[in-house]
């Protein structure tokens, strides 16, 4: 009778897991894998808005090559002016300053990536005929 | 253990392996493609850098000789480089050159009296090991207002006539860098105003 007892004991301690318990310890095992794969798309993402910022600066760079240009060579004049390359919205408004004698150049590019809205502003001056 | 908890079982443990399998294999994909993608974006930028300074500082070295001379995979053309010497920082007479081999893109800058000699004995060094170089030459023909593009410029063959359009520089240089034939970059650098 003591023996069956002792037996009933063991067998109580080692019965190992339910399907309940391996299901939820799937469970929480499928969520940590997901949290890591969500860690890493997101990671991926910001290389894709690194390579977005990349362009935007080209695109500025060139802009404001092409204005320099149109300032030594036609020369330019007060205008706004805007037009989509790409993703990428691009704007401009030269202005006069008076006291500089100069034109004011504001640039600016609006561009989503990843359903995230980024810009870049870029204010310089120029002169005609330099 | 029934036959029946033994399949179950097993089948738990195959679907989770399978699901950690799954997890691993993009994850180490993913980091992959994010490096890839880092090192595109960091390599434009130092090398589209590096043909922008230059060609921005490129300028004649005397009428009818030291223009720019290209075509779609490579350029050469006058330049003032950097050149450091000790602590100080000089702007050094260059004859700079840009060109594609296979997968690599190399730069050869001679300095000082090197870039005069044809036969210089100077190195062109790797720029990019995985990017495809595309050089186009702009211009604006007579008459016309907007900027054309075409695949050469200047003469690349002894004897060659000089392009209609030319004066020893193009007005622009448009650059684009394709990176394992995916990932593009594209600049058109205006040329100064200096050495037309």
């Amino acid at each position: 009778m003591a023996h069956e007892a002792q037996a009933f004991r063991l067998s109580e301690n080692n019965r190992g897991l339910s399907l309940l318990e391996v299901m939820v310890s799937v469970g929480i095992l499928a969520a940590g894998i997901v949290f890591v794969l969500q860690a890493l798309s997101f990671c991926a993402k910001s290389a894709g808005v690194v390579a977005d910022n990349v362009q935007a600066v080209f695109l500025a760079e060139d802009l404001l090559q092409r204005l320099e240009y149109e300032a030594g060579s036609t020369g330019i004049s007060q205008q706004d002016a805007g037009d989509r390359l790409g993703k990428f919205l691009w704007s401009y408004r030269i202005s006069a300053d008076p006291d500089l004698k100069l034109w004011e150049l504001k640039l600016g590019l609006n561009w989503e990536s990843s359903r995230r809205k980024d810009n870049l502003i870029l204010t310089t001056y120029l002169k005609n005929g330099s | 253990m029934t036959l029946l908890e033994l399949l179950i079982a097993g089948s738990i443990f195959v679907v989770v392996m399978a699901t950690v399998y799954a997890g691993f294999s993009s994850g180490v994909f993913g980091v992959r493609d994010i490096e890839k993608k880092i090192g595109f974006s960091t390599g434009a930028s130092r090398v589209m850098g590096s043909i922008n300074r230059d060609l921005r500082n490129a300028f004649i070295f005397k009428e009818n000789q030291g223009g720019l001379s290209g075509d779609e995979s490579g350029v050469e053309f006058f330049s003032l480089t950097d050149l450091y010497s000790g602590k100080e920082n000089n702007l050094a007479f260059s004859r700079v050159a840009y060109t594609q081999d296979g997968e690599k893109l190399f730069r050869l800058c001679k300095t000082g009296k090197e870039a005069l000699k044809d036969d210089s004995t100077i190195l062109p060094e790797e720029i990019s090991e995985r990017a495809q170089v595309k050089f186009e030459y702009g211009y604006i023909p007579a008459g016309q207002d907007e900027i054309q593009f075409k695949d050469s410029w200047g003469r690349l063959q002894p004897g060659a006539p000089e392009n209609d359009e030319s004066g020893p520089y193009p007005l622009a240089v448009k650059v684009t860098l394709t990176f394992d034939g995916k990932e593009s970059f594209e600049r058109t650098i205006y040329l100064s105003p200096y050495p037309r």
